[in-house]
């Protein structure tokens, strides 16, 4: 399908229309300020502009408790798989966060297909909304290269000054903007004005890393004794919260859950945290990470370097979650170039 | 296999957490038919000393009260410390900051000298504690998980987080952003974020994780206003009786 053009008064009732066939999640102001994706049947115009959601709209994907099975033992022993979904679609999710999405594809598709996700993968309509500025100061989507973005959405609107130059990239995406909107095609002067935006919008976005970012592989190869760590030792507080926040974090524990029948039961997941001191303990009493700085160097290798070099991109998408909401503000931005500055620092000394 | 017979005692406490448990309701019509129980005065008025399970809520405040908690767990297989006053010491560890002839003036006036005090300690400073329910109060599903755990002679699962994490999985503006305090980064979880997620900072009424960074933690609440003293304060609300672990 071409590009089209929706105008944003008919925002509210493309939201509308589209609470016929699927659940619509969009963003609410929870508290001034603050905002998380919610169930919506309206969407408000003051919420083109939000800052990155609380907890990303992965949760509606991979929630944070999840039901994997249910079991039986009596009369005799039955397991059946629990997949819960429903149609769903996410309203305005942002550049980073569709990034988020794309990677958790990759991580739930690479060595174990995770049915449950998949499931609701395939039930999910991505409507992404594009940013023109940085959304707030924490923002780095461009310095890790997941503001510019071609794939991953259902489709995508960009705000070319009342009106939405969208973008239509699945057969799914044309159903609903042919079913559900007003729409008409863009013509050469608003492609135009839309390229000239896009293009504009860069000058915006320092690039806050101090390399290349697929230079950081390298650099945080050599870092496991990089004074660093010590520091955040001595003030993370190992509470959790940046891992909990993060669109492309994935970890989760696995329990039985027993009926108070004693005879059957539910197997689920929940999110788990490597900042979180249990992560790595095993049953022997041993930890791999006992100490807290031990732990966020394991972070941010996961996101720049152990997965990075894996999949070839970065795993960290730049919504700045993590250093809005850690406590004691340990900054990923602040982190990534102490190592960069540390190596070179090392280098010229030798 | 017979039904394991379960007994609740309390010792200095308000009694609320066994109301938890009173208010189990059809979860404890279910209970009912795999265990036995054999006391639990806030329930019943026959009692029995044949008991294999003990669940003991409040704190050992006085001297007559150790040699009844030491009886307890002679004749149980199984101790479960039920609630802050027990898990902790709790809010009566108020008293640890005081004198004890103080606190019994105060309390008893003329009559102080009828009545001895001591230190209030967790039931764990009297006996070996097999498990423990954290909370003040505790939390229902909490007392069912550990339950069921028993009878299935499981490790329960408890969490060792701090209460960020669940507070975070609810997606509550965190409270250090809305200007106010909170001991949720230094205190065991598993209460589900009550008290932020209704906008009130957690006082830490589960008692410390295992590794807290108090000395971190300690200075962002002086930068949100609290000075040295304030902060001690704030966390001797529950956690009087390991005072050192706080300096
Ligand atoms: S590491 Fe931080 S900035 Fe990067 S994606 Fe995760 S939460 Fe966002
Ligand atoms: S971090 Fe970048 S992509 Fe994400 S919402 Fe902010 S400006 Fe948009
Ligand atoms: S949010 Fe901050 S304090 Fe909490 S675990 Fe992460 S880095 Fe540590
Ligand atoms: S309100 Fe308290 S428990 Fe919740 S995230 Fe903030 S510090 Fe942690
Ligand atoms: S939030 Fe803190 S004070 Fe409130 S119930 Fe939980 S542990 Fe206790």
């Amino acid at each position: 399908m071409k590009d089209v053009l929706i105008k944003g008064k008919d925002l509210s009732a493309f939201c509308h229309n589209l609470q016929d066939s699927f659940i619509v999640y969009g963003v609410r102001e929870k508290e001034e300020g603050h905002f998380i994706f919610d169930e919506i049947d309206e969407f408000s115009d003051s919420l083109e502009k939000y800052k990155p959601t609380i907890l990303p709209p992965k949760k509606y994907l991979f929630p944070q408790q999840e039901t994997l099975l249910r079991f039986d033992t009596e009369p005799h022993l039955e397991i059946k798989s629990v997949v819960e979904s429903k149609k769903q679609v996410l309203f305005g999710v942002r550049p980073c966060d569709i990034h988020g999405i794309g990677l958790l594809d990759k991580i739930f598709t690479s060595d174990n297909e995770d049915s449950n996700y998949l499931r609701k993968r395939a039930d999910t309509l991505i409507i992404g909304m594009d940013c023109m500025e940085p959304c707030y100061e924490h923002a780095h989507c461009a310095s890790v290269g997941c503001l510019d973005i071609d794939d991953g959405y259902d489709i995508m609107m960009t705000d070319i000054g009342g009106v939405f130059f969208t973008t239509v990239k699945t057969p799914q995406g044309e159903e609903i903007v042919k079913k559900y909107v007003e729409y008409t095609i863009a013509g050469e002067e608003e492609s135009e004005r839309f390229l000239k935006l896009r293009s504009d919008r860069k000058g915006r976005f320092d690039n806050k890393i101090e390399t290349e970012v697929s230079n950081l592989p390298l650099f945080f190869k050599n870092a496991d004794n990089d004074p660093v760590w010590k520091e955040l030792d001595e003030r993370c507080l190992g509470c959790g919260r940046c891992n909990i926040v993060c669109p492309t974090c994935y970890c989760f524990d696995v329990y039985d859950c027993m009926d108070l029948t004693m005879t059957s039961g539910e197997r689920c997941r929940e999110w788990d945290a490597c900042t979180l001191k249990d992560f790595a303990a095993v049953s022997t009493g041993e930890n791999f990470r006992s100490t807290r700085g031990l732990r966020l160097r394991h972070r941010f290798n996961r996101k720049f370097n152990y997965l990075m070099t894996k999949y070839n991109t970065s795993f960290c998408v730049g919504c700045g979650r993590c250093t809005r909401s850690c406590p004691v503000n340990i900054d990923v931005i602040e982190t990534v170039n102490a190592v960069i500055n540390n190596h070179n620092n090392n280098h010229e000394r030798e | 296999m017979s039904k394991p017979r379960v007994a609740f005692f309390s010792f200095s406490s308000c009694e609320g957490c066994q109301l938890v448990v009173l208010t189990l309701e059809e979860q404890l019509l279910e209970l009912v038919t795999l265990i036995d129980i054999a006391s639990f005065r806030e329930a019943m008025s026959e009692k029995s000393d044949d008991y294999d399970i003990a669940f003991v809520e409040g704190s050992i405040t006085r001297t007559s009260e150790i040699e009844r908690l030491r009886t307890i767990r002679e004749r149980a297989k199984i101790v479960i410390a039920l609630g802050a006053c027990a898990t902790i010491g709790g809010i009566n560890c108020l008293k640890n900051q005081f004198e004890m002839e103080e606190v019994q003036n105060i309390v008893y006036g003329k009559m102080a000298e009828k009545f001895d005090t001591i230190p209030t300690r967790p039931i764990e400073a009297v006996i070996k504690v097999d498990h423990w329910i954290h909370g003040c109060p505790i939390d229902k599903d909490e007392f069912i998980e550990v339950t069921k755990a028993l009878l299935l002679d499981k490790k329960p699962r408890i969490p060792a987080h701090p209460v960020c994490v669940e507070c975070q999985m609810r997606e509550n503006v965190c409270l250090f952003e809305k200007g106010m305090v909170c001991l949720g980064p230094v205190t065991r979880a598993g209460c589900k974020a009550i008290c932020p997620t209704y906008n009130d900072g957690c006082v830490g009424c589960r008692g410390l994780i295992e590794d807290p960074n108090l000395s971190s933690h300690k200075n962002l609440l002086n930068e949100h206003g609290l000075t040295v003293d304030e902060a001690i304060s704030q966390y001797m609300l529950f956690g009087g009786n390991s005072k050192e672990k706080y300096e």
